[in-house]
């Protein structure tokens, strides 16, 4: 434990701020030590819109964070959504330079440099890349090193963002200050933990609705072959929500997820539901199919887009989605929420839930990016601070206490 | 709590040309936070704390004795210091002249020698005055602040040699002999007589809070002039809950006798009273002897014309 790394995990969504606190030991295990989560200010749809409120609660989140931990961190990983994240499929070619046919090391790395072309416009950078099967001369193959062939192609789909709205999220960390080891698209986090290998094989669609967005990932094969962001999420179902039934967002919110679909809405027209639910003063009964209506058809919405936006691409195949559909995100807690999406999408649906035996309060939607954050820091984890151990850096860590 | 997954995920880092690692060489100017600020002098926090700690025990001891040393300054001060005004407040009638002969303040005291705790034991005997407040103020004046009880009502109060001696009875029961107060002032007042024709000016009047709800709720009334209480009549008032027919009894010129019901509601009686002088009205004004109000329910009017039986 000594010798151990302590790195940090980030989410700044639209409505809220999650925080969590690893400690990477030497045979890679990880340990959460502390957590926070708070409400988020000056985002809009994933953006941050006010550099000086964003801080303000990112900061006294983290501090929170490392009180309940006791520890100080000094880099974190970041995770990023919004409407400015793009995607791209490059595909990097080399020919086998042995004369024997057979593909060498250089030659995969050749072909994977070849991906790395730069095709950005100005404004814009990458922040991930991820790979795709190799093939070889057309056949798909999971490594090709040693086998035969005259011609090798990989794919990555890379993620790029844009470079000022991505310097104002930097800009809020770096301010505490912490290092940023690395900046990982919300749904690529999200779906690490919420899906088995085995899932991601069979292929996946992970749905994470967040407050002022939606990120989605589509698993095929095991690999990730699309990303996107959609710009609605339960806030503008909360903002429908508050505007037909005339109340504050509030409790517009609270209801959302404590009626939202209800089926006894399509069993009983006629039932009714309490506005605020504590029943005294203020509050009014209103039809349950009216919050189960707007609730209905916002969803539905951005169900669609998703499936219309995949269908564009002709990756909406649905025998290769045989995992069906992940929600996760604030959202996905509206009850009945999978029986919609089986609908829409015609693909089986079930809420996400962490992989790992972890303990409830963090086995919840709120934490399921940063978690996710946190498995590719222990994959990133190499050991060398730990293998180092020199006593500068343990005396470093104790001081930080 | 732990778990492993070393080998769950490929990575999806990018390194190259166009990263968003290029952006961390560009250094924009930093955003600074309460929390950030907070989270750099944490470890030095606790040392803050002790060091305040020991600023404040110092301060607090060095102020403990300065106090000290103050009052010494102050004592010899005062000692030297002769008494140069007397600052008089009050919220009643009493004035300078009549707090300098009771007081016996002057100039040739010095501030020191003033017993305060005195004047105010002297003040407060008075029935006149219900609190004072004494204060020296530094480095020459005393501060006298009087609050005076509030006449409701006037009492010629019988001595035991059969003279009349006048005096006034405040809201709160306390029979006070009015320094400062006109005569005309006096006589306006509606004059109280007491139970059984005694009273015992050493206590607060029994009653007075129905007395003076009584007064309070027929004055708000606009009544005439001939109308005006003359007399509050306790006679037959001895104020002991629970006792049947206990009356108190108005005098007016009008109407030389009103009686209420002591322990019945006084604004549904005055109510009674208005509809009935509405009726009288009507019918030419003849004149009011008695009006008896203290009936359950009901009143009764008695005419100086024997003939008028119902109007």
């Amino acid at each position: 434990m000594g010798y151990s790394k302590v790195v940090g995990a980030i989410e700044i969504g639209t409505s809220k701020v999650a925080i969590l606190i690893g400690e990477i030991s030497n045979d890679g295990s990880l340990n959460i030590i502390g957590h926070y989560t708070g409400l988020a200010k000056g985002v809009k749809k994933g953006v941050i819109v006010d550099l000086e409120a964003a801080s303000a609660c990112v900061h006294a989140s983290i501090l929170r964070a490392e009180n309940e931990a006791n520890v100080k961190i000094s880099e974190v990983y970041l995770a990023q959504t919004g409407t400015h994240l793009k995607g791209i499929f490059n595909v990097g070619t080399a020919n086998v330079s042995g004369s024997d046919g057979i593909i060498s090391k250089s030659d995969i790395e050749r072909a994977k440099e070849d991906a790395k072309r730069p095709r950005l416009p100005e404004g814009r950078v990458f922040i991930n890349h991820i790979q795709n099967p190799f093939s070889i001369d057309g056949v798909k193959t999971e490594n090709p090193l040693h086998k035969k062939g005259r011609r090798l192609k990989v794919g990555y789909w890379t993620i790029h963002a844009d470079s000022k709205i991505l310097q104002d999220s930097l800009r809020v960390v770096r301010g505490v200050p912490l290092d940023v080891e690395d900046v990982i698209l919300s749904s690529i986090a999200s779906s690490n933990v919420l899906l088995h290998e085995n899932e991601k094989k069979a292929g996946a669609l992970v749905i994470d609705i967040g407050g002022g967005t939606t990120d989605f990932a589509l698993y095929r094969d095991g690999f990730i072959v699309y990303t996107g962001v959609i710009p609605v999420g339960g806030d503008h179902i909360s903002n429908d929500l508050s505007m037909g039934l005339r109340t504050s967002v509030e409790v517009a919110d609270k209801l959302k997820l404590r009626e939202g679909l209800a089926l006894e809405a399509k069993k009983d027209p006629k039932a009714y539901v309490w506005l605020v639910g504590n029943q005294i003063i203020g509050d009014r009964e209103i039809p349950l199919i009216s919050v189960s209506k707007i609730v209905e058809s916002r969803l539905r919405e951005i169900f669609e887009i998703i499936v219309d936006e995949l269908t564009e691409l002709k990756l909406f195949n649905k025998s290769e989605i045989g995992s069906g559909v992940i929600l996760t995100g604030g959202t996905s807690k509206i009850i009945g929420i999978e029986h919609l999406v089986s609908r829409v999408m015609d693909l089986d649906c079930r809420l996400g839930s962490c992989q790992w035996d972890i303990s409830e309060d963090l086995n919840n939607p709120e934490y399921t990016t940063a978690l996710g954050l946190l498995s590719y820091a222990v994959a990133n984890h190499d050991g060398a601070q730990s293998k180092g151990g020199s006593i500068i850096n343990f005396l470093r860590g104790f001081l930080d206490r | 709590m732990k778990f492993d997954f070393k080998d769950n995920n490929k990575s999806v880092s990018y390194h190259g040309s166009h990263s968003w690692r290029d952006l961390s060489e560009q250094r924009p100017k930093r955003i600074v936070t309460v929390a950030s600020i907070l989270r750099r002098i944490r470890g030095y926090l606790k040392y803050i704390i002790l060091l305040s700690l020991v600023v404040g025990g110092f301060w607090f001891w060095d102020a403990f004795f300065r106090a000290t040393d103050v009052t010494e300054i102050d004592t010899n001060v005062s000692t030297t210091n002769y008494l140069s005004k007397v600052l008089f407040k009050t919220d009643g009638v009493l004035d300078q002249n009549w707090l300098a002969k009771v007081t016996q303040l002057n100039k040739r005291m010095k501030l020191m020698d003033v017993d305060i705790h005195g004047i105010k034991m002297k003040l407060e005997a008075l029935d006149q005055i219900s609190k004072a407040e004494v204060v020296r103020i530094f480095p020459d004046a005393i501060q006298i602040e009087l609050f005076e009880e509030q006449p409701m009502c006037r009492l010629n109060l019988k001595t035991s040699s059969g003279a009349i001696e006048p005096k006034m009875i405040s809201a709160s029961g306390v029979v006070f002999s009015a320094y400062g107060y006109t005569d005309a002032f006096y006589k306006d007042l509606p004059e109280f007589i007491p139970y059984n024709g005694r009273i015992d000016t050493a206590k607060p009047i029994l009653g007075i809070d129905r007395i003076r709800l009584l007064i309070d709720g027929y004055t708000k009334e606009v009544f005439k002039e001939d109308l005006k209480i003359d007399q509050i009549n306790a006679k037959n008032f001895p104020a002991e809950l629970g006792m049947p027919g206990q009356v108190i009894e108005i005098n007016t010129k009008r109407i030389p006798r009103i009686l209420l019901s002591a322990y019945d509601d006084f604004t549904e009686q005055i109510n009674r009273l208005r509809y009935i002088l509405m009726r009288i009205s009507a019918v030419g004004d003849p004149e009011v002897l008695k009006v008896d109000l203290s009936l359950k329910h009901s009143a009764a009017v008695q005419f100086k014309d024997p003939q008028i039986r119902a109007f």
